[in-house]
């Protein structure tokens, strides 16, 4: 039972992965991007791609895949989601739900319904046993990665310059533009950052479980309980409250094993109804 | 200036989907019918996904919800009592209506794109439970027994005039909220709710209201529609596929009008119709076409089109009345 819990701790390092990039979108630039889970499955299915035809370890495929996603983060900012914006809160939801159905559509046509993963070799089965408790090396790596990734994320959005830019972007478009900021390349690169992320994320997640083009909106669904578990706008938060789900959804594999992801659910609807605010509440800026 | 009070014009066009909709069993194939009932569960559900989202900002975009919850309850309760199940829409309303009561404290948490995922997850969370719940059949779902003895083509006029009738009370509705104060009350508070509380809308209650209606006749389409087909399962009754249909219909037609999610079906089925079965593909271009209009014709089809006739068909925008022109 332990190994489970602990198993379903790492695992939730990944929910916390997936959160990362949504929390940047939705805590820090304040937009959503519905289709967030689908562009984690098209970066899994990237992954495949150079796996199978080069024959490379699925990690090796993180230089090719990263870069690609965080361009297409630019340009998905640039030229669909920065045209939505100062609209209301209902163009960008329709706009990128409506991407999300067409994302998941074009990966049917282009990689058909087939469940496939990402094949990591002997690092799949490699474990250490800490007394009677065996741990996975993948899981204790996705979870090092994840500590390393959040590290770097709230370095460069906490203290460097491109960081302030874009908090000062997302209280005060405007006053920004003002001070002399580039408003729309900084949320353009933020936004590449945050797909840049979630193609790391969905590496771990080829190499962990199966994936196939309908898994997107599950990915995202669980991107968003961590993130609102953690505290908007906290971003070690987004990995607590990915840890928190993940050991919520292997509580409720204890019970029956399909039964994972309604326990992870519940867990956050009752988190939502009793900590509003998540765990690291940030007062909220008006 | 125009020819009848704007409410006067709202029933006229009313009046005269209902008189189509009389026609259409006497003149129509059985083909017809069965499409036209469609056509009406799908229009009706749109109708009321836009009534929440298009006029009361609650971009709910779990509205699959409803519609499983609606076809379920349909189901258990003509099988369980044995009894014809057209009348029993009215029971699947009820207990949509109810569930909605029951999730308010967790949806009101929530508040734009938050609330929009937040209802996509209790969606998600019946789904599941419904699929492990054996009563209910599990993954496999369940059939409409009830409807055994109940000879073809009475079952296919019987459900027709279900989907008809639920339709028109879905205008109905629209129209008189929408004219009245409710209505005002609604739009002031997508607007701005600070400035609608402050002019004595009670918001929460507002927003209660509007969800328990479009709860109540958005399950009750939701059943119709699956007394069409028998069969109900939680992939199909709870599936993202009933958002994709209903969010890119009222795209198209106009979101935020009447008329709007009226053309917009009407456009969803003319193009599934003459598209034929080329599957994803179809999703691919209904997509494109709801982002383009969302960025480029935030009107849509219908807002193009009024621009050229100039008239309301179901007309909810009010006029300042001018000094001396009285009443």
């Amino acid at each position: 039972m332990l190994e489970t819990l602990i198993n379903g701790a790492l695992v939730g390092a990944l929910y916390g992965l997936y959160g990362l990039g949504l929390s940047l979108c939705l805590g820090l630039m304040r937009q959503i991007n519905l289709a967030h889970g689908d562009f984690i499955v098209f970066s899994a299915f990237l992954a495949l791609q150079l796996t199978t035809h080069l024959g490379i370890q699925p990690l090796l495929a993180l230089p090719i895949v990263v870069p690609v996603m965080f361009v297409i983060g630019r340009l998905l900012q640039r030229f669909v989601i920065e045209r939505t914006l100062g609209r209301g809160e209902m163009p960008p939801i329709l706009v990128t739900f409506g991407l999300s159905v067409i994302l998941q559509n074009v990966m049917l046509q282009l990689f058909s319904a087939d469940t496939k993963s990402l094949d990591p070799g002997p690092l799949g089965t490699a474990a250490i046993n800490i007394g009677s408790v065996a741990i996975g090396v993948l899981p204790l790596l996705t979870l090092a990665v994840a500590v390393g990734i959040f590290a770097l994320t709230a370095a460069v959005f906490g203290r460097t310059r491109f960081g302030r830019a874009v908090r000062a972007t997302s209280d005060n478009e405007a006053v920004a533009q003002l001070m002399g900021i580039g408003t729309r390349r900084v949320f353009a690169t933020a936004m590449g950052f945050a797909l840049a992320i979630s193609a790391v994320a969905a590496i771990f997640y080829g190499m962990r479980g199966t994936f196939d083009p309908s898994t997107g909106p599950e990915r995202m669904l669980f991107a968003f309980e961590a993130v609102i578990l953690g505290g908007l706008g906290s971003i070690w938060g987004t990995l607590a409250g990915g840890i928190i789900l993940g050991i919520a959804q292997a509580a409720g594999t204890l019970i029956v094993p399909s039964l994972g992801p309604l326990v992870g659910h519940v867990v956050f609807l009752t988190g939502l109804l009793l900590m509003p605010g998540g765990l690291f509440t940030k007062r909220i800026r008006v | 200036m125009t020819l009848a009070s704007p409410f006067a014009r709202s029933l006229v066009t009313v009046g005269l989907i209902a008189a189509v909709l009389i026609a259409i069993p006497f003149a129509g194939s059985r083909y017809a019918v069965l499409l036209t009932t469609e056509i009406a569960a799908v229009l009706s559900i749109a109708l009321m996904w836009n009534l929440l989202a298009g006029f009361g900002g609650i971009v709910f975009m779990g509205f699959q919800v409803f519609i499983g919850i609606g076809g379920y309850t349909l189901f258990m309760v003509a099988n369980g009592l044995g009894l014809p199940p057209f009348p029993l829409v009215i029971v699947s309303a009820l207990v949509c209506a109810a569930f909605a009561l029951l999730i308010t404290p967790i949806l009101f948490r929530l508040s734009g794109a938050q609330l929009a995922i937040g209802s996509w997850v209790i969606s998600e969370v019946v789904r599941l439970i419904v699929y492990h719940t054996a009563v209910l059949g599990g993954g496999g779902g369940i059939a409409l027994t009830a409807v055994r003895g109940i000879d073809r083509s009475v079952r296919l006029f019987a459900t027709y005039g279900t989907a008809a009738i639920i339709l028109l009370i879905a205008l109905l509705t629209c129209v008189g909220l929408m004219r009245g104060r409710f209505g005002l009350a609604l739009r002031a508070m997508k607007d701005s709710p600070l400035a609608a509380e402050a002019m004595g809308v009670t918001i929460r209650r507002t927003q209660t209201y509007v969800l328990l209606i479009a709860a109540a006749i958005g399950g009750a389409a939701g059943a119709c529609y699956y007394m069409v087909t028998l069969q109900v399962s939680p992939t199909a009754g709870f599936s993202m596929n009933w958002m994709a249909i209903i969010l890119f219909a009222v795209i198209l037609g106009g979101i935020g009008t009447l008329e709007g999610p009226i053309v917009g079906v009407a456009i969803y089925f003319l193009l599934r119709e003459t598209m034929g079965n080329i599957g994803s593909l179809y999703f691919i271009i209904l997509g494109l076409l709801a982002i383009g209009v969302t960025l480029f014709v935030p009107g849509g089809a219908w807002g193009l089109l009024k621009s050229v006739i100039r008239i309301d068909l179901l007309p909810i925008r009010r006029k300042m009345r001018e000094v001396g022109q009285g009443a």
